[in-house]
């Protein structure tokens, strides 16, 4: 393989992930309608799906039950998913199909079967597949499309052991439930709701702004980092141990900061009851310090606390922290405010990138102080983890050098030596090997 | 030396390797964080002349120069034509040599299609006469005048569409060059329904000297190729609102996009970009409906949504227990244990974990994952089937690239044959599987870049066959001899080498037998690039460029002779342009018996329209 080859790949990554480029993008989806003398008609525009996000996987599935097959949808792009509903002006009859394999010498999801099904004239053939078309998986439920169909000849259900079931006296439109333990088949009553048919909306657009809470995958430690206060330009995390600390950026001419410190104002006590120290750092550049406890003063926050970003921070923040947890991006401009939420020892555990309700704030810090075994991160993100994977120490440690934060990357050199992922098991914690 | 638009014309579908995703583990399970350069760190001189190449002029691409220059010209002169402008403000984009062009519409059209709703009309040949300046108002007359209607009060369409697929500088006027180009017009038809019309324009351009820069302009059209189409209304509605919206982090999760939550979501749960995340549905209930499974972002947890008897969702994915935060791909709803309800198996970087359900929809998770210590890759789609015919499922899964800081460069882009292999894990009850890959003839071939796989008996003889679509070459067809399988993809004409992402299985033409509609991806840029012979230097010979070329085709559309052997139809079939696309389906939307195609497309759409790379 060539250098220049690989130097390829390199750049266009660099050029869609970290420059935002587009490559083949806002291609709009295409529809081809079978028009059963071999030849498609691309009706693409005529089908009303052809959003231009950047299409991933798509299933079929009768969503409101009524003969018409539907398509959900699911995009690199917001929305990730979409749900298209057939309205077909003049479909044919349909047959619908559900499989019950006996379980012993063919699986009970019948995956594999093949349906034949015989009107006059035609034939029509549909295999179970367990999973089809790239990441998805369709409804179990078979649809047969019969055309202009009247009468069914005959329903042949090819079981994967190799048996067959063969079905008389079943009905166009119909929907049928056949059992490979028993003769026959059943019919089954439509499952279908009205509101399909009387409400549709287009999504909304996706949020533009920059509003978003991160919950982080694993702590980030953040003791020796210096913050600089008003007071004290050598003040460090570590010296606001012991409660959970919330330190809110913000800049002078930024309005969404002042209604989060009008929130501040007239709710903050609620922060405070929870014993977390809400700590105002002002980013403006430079800070006028006069100016930015006048500030803070007009809404009545404490002052004491407070400091402002400097060079150092900022690079810390914003072009080491940023590209080890997202990675590099030209032109970011940070989002302000950005609140990052700290335990008590001073980790970073949530980012809020814009404005944050309060109350989102007070329900992340009463799981960082409550009881619960599990772990703080999967709560706060709202699901489980099965592997607990360690934050790569020995990279932030070069992101930090390469920065001239010597310090800090020493730091972080020390923190690698003890990383090793987990699983929990009912509650416990094992290590996985190294 | 490759050209920018030479990278791109190569699939290139990385998605996990190298746009995004967990990388890394290198010996010890364990994505590592960032993939491209550390902070402080500079392009080497090799990248960043890669980057530069991609301007044309600088790489002394010609012939796409001329294309970015045709491209704007043509856009222009066919949105004028949709709005039925003067002659004059046509006549713009002529050029002083204008020689004519054709009708816009075959003077002879044949129906080849009427359902009740929609009717199709093709060309039945395509005249060569040519028409001179004064005669285009009569031309574009006839274009637009299907459309509009009485209550509209004029006639014109009101969506255009254009891509310039082939771009080739005349051998003998080296300011002449040559295009073929798809032109679309859509809208409202005359008879309150709608209209779309599916062109294909051969057109020769005159390169003129503007200052400060070059113009090009029209010398001759032809119509090379037709399809009208009039649907009383169109087929589909959306409903995802009606549908979703009550679930409480609709907005916060589903109306953000990968490339969003790249810059959202902490690199250690696995950095998504290229965002090949899937989907699975199933009853996991019992109640008779089809509930939804959305995979998710790592850090988001995985959403299990029940269906409603009034149609929409409730979300239940703590309650289910499929809250999981790993960076999920694929999922698929199968039961294992041949209980009668629906276990599911989830893949998030090389490990699989099933989840046995107890009937209600609430699963337990085996967190003894299905993982095989060789496979550092990345597990794309899953499949399952019965293939040892004892009665339980067995799974089957893709693995696409190693992972690391560059996943695996493909080699040779046309025919990679460097990837890890696919796995082929075994139900032996009780929770135990057994990876048997290579017992049972799967190893054979086994190094391809697969992003999806089907089961299905190809040659009627009731035993299940194997079909693997992959990126960046051949795709594997393995047949299943008394149960072991071999790859025959090559004899049997499915080995379709191309850029394959997904695949569909159905009797297309409704002959009794399994057809495949395989995605791949059609990319202009591909096919303008691949077709160059003097300056793209990665193809040395006519038989590497035309494997370029075929790469950048489009979808496939393989029939089967009713053995298990098939033809490629696709060319003929009118189903080969399904843009740069990943998991098309096949299903019937008009219930006439016949498979259609669904094929969603698009690569990377950058969080600014700057255009394609």
């Amino acid at each position: 393989m060539s250098d220049e080859y690989a130097d390829a790949w390199a750049a266009t990554r660099i050029l869609t992930v970290q420059e935002g480029m587009s490559w083949s993008g806002f291609e709009r989806n295409h529809t081809f309608l079978n028009l059963g003398n071999g030849r498609f008609a691309d009706v693409s525009r005529l089908s009303n799906a052809d959003v231009d996000g950047d299409g991933r996987a798509v299933a079929s599935v009768d969503w409101d039950d009524d003969g018409k097959l539907d398509l959900v949808l699911k995009n690199r792009t917001a929305p990730r998913v979409q749900i298209f509903h057939n309205r077909y002006p003049s479909s044919g009859s349909f047959l619908s199909v559900d499989l019950v394999g006996n379980g012993t010498t063919c699986n009970r999801d019948a995956i594999n079967a093949r349906v034949l099904v015989e009107t006059q004239g035609a034939r029509f053939q549909q295999t179970l597949h367990g999973g089809e078309g790239f990441l998805a998986q369709s409804s179990k439920r078979l649809h047969f499309g019969l055309g202009d169909a009247t009468e069914i000849e005959r329903v042949t259900v090819q079981w994967p052991d190799g048996t067959d079931t063969v079905l008389d006296g079943v009905e166009p439109n119909s929907r049928i439930v056949v059992d490979q333990s028993s003769e026959g088949h059943v019919v089954r009553a439509a499952t279908k709701s009205g509101l399909l048919t009387s409400t549709a909306h287009a999504p909304p657009l996706a949020q533009s702004g920059p509003s978003s809470r991160v919950v982080l995958g694993a702590p980030l430690p953040m003791a020796p980092v210096r913050i600089p206060s008003f007071k004290n330009p050598e003040r460090r995390v570590s010296d606001l141990a012991g409660a959970p600390v919330l330190l809110m950026l913000w800049s002078s001419d930024c309005t969404a900061c002042m209604r989060e410190f009008l929130a501040l104002r007239q709710q903050g006590r609620r922060l405070d009851r929870l014993g977390l120290r809400v700590v105002t750092m002002n980013a403006d550049h430079p800070t006028d310090a006069a100016a930015a406890i006048a500030r803070l003063e007009r809404y009545d926050l404490d002052t004491a606390d407070a400091g402002f970003v400097d060079d150092r921070l900022d690079s810390v923040l914003w072009r080491t922290f940023y590209h080890h947890l997202f990675g590099p991006r030209t032109n970011l401009s940070p989002p302000s405010p950005t609140s990052l939420l700290l335990d008590s020892e001073g980790r970073l555990l949530v980012l809020y990138m814009g404005q944050v309700d309060l109350r989102t704030i007070e329900v992340d810090v009463k799981q960082i102080l409550a009881e619960d075994e599990r772990p703080l991160l999967d709560r706060l993100s709202g699901g489980y983890r099965l592997v607990h994977y360690p934050r790569d120490f020995t990279r932030l440690a070069d992101a930090c050098t390469a920065r001239g934060h010597e310090e800090l990357a020493a730091y972080y050199r020390e923190l690698a030596e003890d990383a090793v992922p987990f699983l929990f098991l009912d509650g416990e914690r094992q290590d996985l090997r190294r | 030396m490759l050209a920018h638009r030479t990278i791109a014309l190569r699939a290139l579908v990385l998605a996990g390797a190298v746009l995004g995703s967990a990388s890394a583990a290198q010996d010890d399970d364990r994505p590592s964080d960032i993939l491209y350069l550390a902070p402080g760190e500079v392009p080497t001189a090799g990248i960043r002349a890669s980057i530069e190449r991609r301007a044309p002029k600088t790489a002394g691409w010609r012939s796409e120069e001329m294309h970015d220059l045709a491209y704007p010209e043509l856009k222009a002169f066919v949105e004028r034509v949709a709005r039925n402008v003067s002659v004059n403000e046509l006549s713009r984009y002529l050029a002083p040599s204008f020689a004519g062009t054709t009708h816009f519409v075959p003077e002879s059209l044949e129906q080849v299609f009427d359902d009740g709703s929609t009717r199709v009309r093709i060309a039945k040949s395509y005249s060569t006469k040519t028409y001179g300046r004064d005669d285009i108002p009569k031309l574009v007359a006839e274009l637009t005048a299907p459309f509009g209607g009485p209550r509209a009060g004029s006639s014109s369409p009101t969506g255009t569409k254009v891509k310039l697929f082939t771009s080739v500088v005349d051998p003998v006027y080296p300011r002449r060059f040559n295009t073929r180009a798809l032109v679309r017009f859509d809208g409202k038809a005359d008879d309150d329904g709608l209209l779309q019309i599916n062109s294909e324009w051969d057109i020769s351009w005159e390169v003129l000297e503007r200052e400060p820069d070059e113009i090009a302009r029209i010398r001759t059209i032809a119509l090379v190729r037709y399809e009208d189409i009039r649907a009383r209304a169109p087929i589909f509605a959306e409903i995802t609102d009606a549908v979703l919206s009550g679930v409480p982090r609709y907005a916060s999760e589903f109306l953000l996009g990968s490339g969003e939550y790249h810059f959202r979501t902490d690199s250690l749960n696995g950095n998504v970009y290229s965002g090949l995340v899937g989907i699975a549905i199933g009853d996991v209930n019992g109640d008779g409906r089809d509930d939804l499974f959305v995979p998710q972002h790592g850090g988001l947890p995985n959403r299990m949504l029940i269906h409603r008897a009034d149609g929409t969702v409730e979300d239940v994915s703590e309650k289910s227990g499929l809250a999981v935060l790993e960076d999920t791909h694929s999922a698929l709803f199968l039961d294992v244990d041949n209980d009668g309800d629906q276990d599911i198996a989830l893949s998030w970087f090389n490990s699989i974990v099933i989840g046995t359900n107890d009937g209600t929809g609430t699963f337990a998770l085996d967190r003894r994952a299905l993982v095989d210590r060789d496979t550092i890759g990345e597990i794309k789609s899953l499949a399952a089937a019965d293939w040892d015919a004892d009665g339980d499922l067995d799974l089957y899964a893709c693995v696409y690239s190693n992972l690391g800081p560059l996943g695996t460069i493909p080699v040779p882009y046309y025919d990679a044959t460097n990837a890890p292999g696919n796995l082929a894990w075994r139900n032996d009850g009780e929770g135990v599987w057994t990876n048997v890959t290579d017992e049972i003839g799967l190893g054979e071939n086994n190094n391809k870049f697969s992003y999806a796989a089907i089961f299905d008996d190809f040659d009627n003889d009731r035993d299940l066959d194997l079909y693997v679509v992959n990126d960046f070459g051949r795709n594997n067809l393995y047949r299943n001899d008394d149960g072991r399988f071999h790859d025959v993809a090559v004899e049997a004409g499915a080995d379709d080498m191309a850029a394959g992402m997904g695949v569909s299985a159905a009797d297309i033409d409704n002959d009794g037998d399994v057809d495949l509609y395989v995605t791949n991806m059609w990319s202009s840029a591909g096919r303008r690039i691949a077709t160059q012979d003097g300056n793209f230097r990665a193809a040395r010979d006519a038989e590497t460029r035309e494997n370029y070329l075929r790469h950048a085709r489009g979808n496939t559309l393989l029939l089967n002779r009713g053995d298990g052997t098939f033809d490629d139809v696709t060319v003929e079939s009118g189903a080969m342009n399904g843009g740069w696309a990943w998991g098309a389906l096949t299903v019937d939307l008009n219930n006439d018996g016949f498979e259609d195609v669904y094929s969603p497309n698009g690569f990377i759409s950058g969080d600014k329209n700057t255009g394609d790379l």
